[in-house]
């Protein structure tokens, strides 16, 4: 594939294969990913992978999570919900947790934080390249998960992305054309509004 | 190329050939870097490109923000006049900029989002332009009133990614990078998750 071809047709993935990812995988697609645009080469990130049986430990935390979030009167509707959440946890591979120290100045935290979303962008690319799939989940700050991740208090979570083989490629769905969206400065029409006086 | 090939050989430079980059090349770059992870499809993003003479305001602009500084810092009127020349050749030199402009929502989560989708864009853009044989410069834009309103941002709009482009006099090498296995923790058996949860006030096992 080419590089048009693999940003294009990535898509995010929902369901996957029971087949295992190897673990050296994802060692190697991290030593690609980690070559990210990053102001200052602060390399503010660490990484956690979670597969094989601890994500059964996962799988229920997030069926307690999601049993005390959810609304519904019978605790029959709230088991069922929580099984749900047990149950998609467990139909999925692996999980790798994309963790960034935070700064204590909030503009080297912003470009930190855009340090590992670039980061995270190779890493889903390489991996649709070599026919893995994943999604980029955003997952709550509860001090449980925080804990299971074993985040520290200056610690942040970038992402948390789902990965394993896709059962399914979901179709794409439209965007807007990107030269909708541009607005070009080519002349030099404005140059006396921003040249000011007393030079 | 290879993709690993592009993102491990992806470098940034200041110093560009004094070759234009056809403002074609970068709208049809940015078809394909659309194609960013975006949670709800929000497509938050927009695009500024300046180029030609298109640029002589951002110098200008650019040249008051030197004079303005020298001057704070008490400089001699010869350094204020040289400080503002500087600043002015500094901005005419880079062929080409682009703004990747995000929208913020008032909904802060989803202004976080937006952010990343935006980024992850702009990487994208990083790539296929490395590709292309034409290097980026990501800078931070400084959202002071004047310069904002050469881009004509909106009040809810932020500029992610002010990108310099153009063809590279010189490729710099690369830094070493800490390897990731060294900052990799694996969470296999379940053992790490137990222990925190214990401490945590969870139910031990």
């Amino acid at each position: 594939m080419t590089l048009s071809e693999i940003i294009k047709t990535r898509r995010s993935i929902g369901a996957f294969l029971d087949t295992p990812l190897p673990e050296e995988v994802v060692e190697e697609l991290l030593e690609i990913a980690k070559w990210a645009p990053n102001h200052h080469l602060t390399q503010p990130w660490r990484f956690v992978y979670i597969t094989g049986e601890a994500r059964r430990e996962l799988a229920e935390l997030r069926r307690t999570l999601n049993e005390e979030a959810c609304k519904l009167p019978e605790p029959e509707q709230r088991r069922a919900v929580g099984e749900r959440a047990y149950q998609t946890i467990m139909g999925i591979p692996a999980f790798l947790a994309v963790v960034m120290t935070q700064h204590e100045n909030p503009h080297e935290r912003e470009e930190d934080y855009a340090a590992c979303c670039c980061l995270i962008q190779n890493f889903m690319l390489v991996a649709w390249e070599r026919g893995i799939g994943t999604h980029w989940k955003t997952i709550s700050n509860d001090p449980r998960q925080r804990a299971f991740l074993g985040l520290a208090p200056n610690e942040q979570l970038v992402g948390f992305l789902h990965l394993g083989y896709p059962a399914k490629i979901p179709s794409p769905r439209d965007r807007v054309p990107a030269r909708e969206r541009i607005t070009y400065i080519r002349a030099a029409s404005r140059v006396g509004e921003f040249a000011g006086t007393g030079r | 190329m290879t993709l690993a090939e592009i993102i491990k050989g992806r470098r940034s430079t200041t110093q560009f050939l004094d070759m234009p980059v056809p403002d074609e090349l970068v709208a049809g770059l940015l078809e394909i870097a659309i194609w960013a992870p975006n949670h709800h499809l929000t497509q938050p993003w927009r695009f500024v490109i300046v180029s030609g003479e298109g640029r002589e305001g951002l110098a200008e602009l650019h040249r008051r923000y030197a004079i303005e500084g020298a001057i704070r810092r008490q400089a001699s009127p010869e350094q204020v006049e040289a400080a503002g020349e500087k600043e002015y050749h500094l901005t005419m030199r880079v062929p080409t900029y682009l703004a990747i402009v995000q929208k913020e929502s008032p909904d802060l989560h989803v202004r976080e989002e937006d952010f990343a989708a935006c980024c992850c864009l702009a990487q994208n853009f990083m790539l296929l332009a490395w590709e292309q044989g034409v290097i980026t410069h990501w800078l931070s834009f400084w959202h002071e009133e004047r310069h904002c309103r050469f881009l004509g941002l909106a009040p809810d709009e932020k500029v992610v990614a002010f990108l310099r482009i153009g063809y590279p006099i010189r490729i710099p090498l690369a830094r070493e990078r800490i390897p990731a296995r060294d900052r990799l923790t694996y969470i296999r058996d379940g053992v790490i998750g137990h222990v925190l949860l214990q401490e945590s006030g969870g139910e031990s096992s």
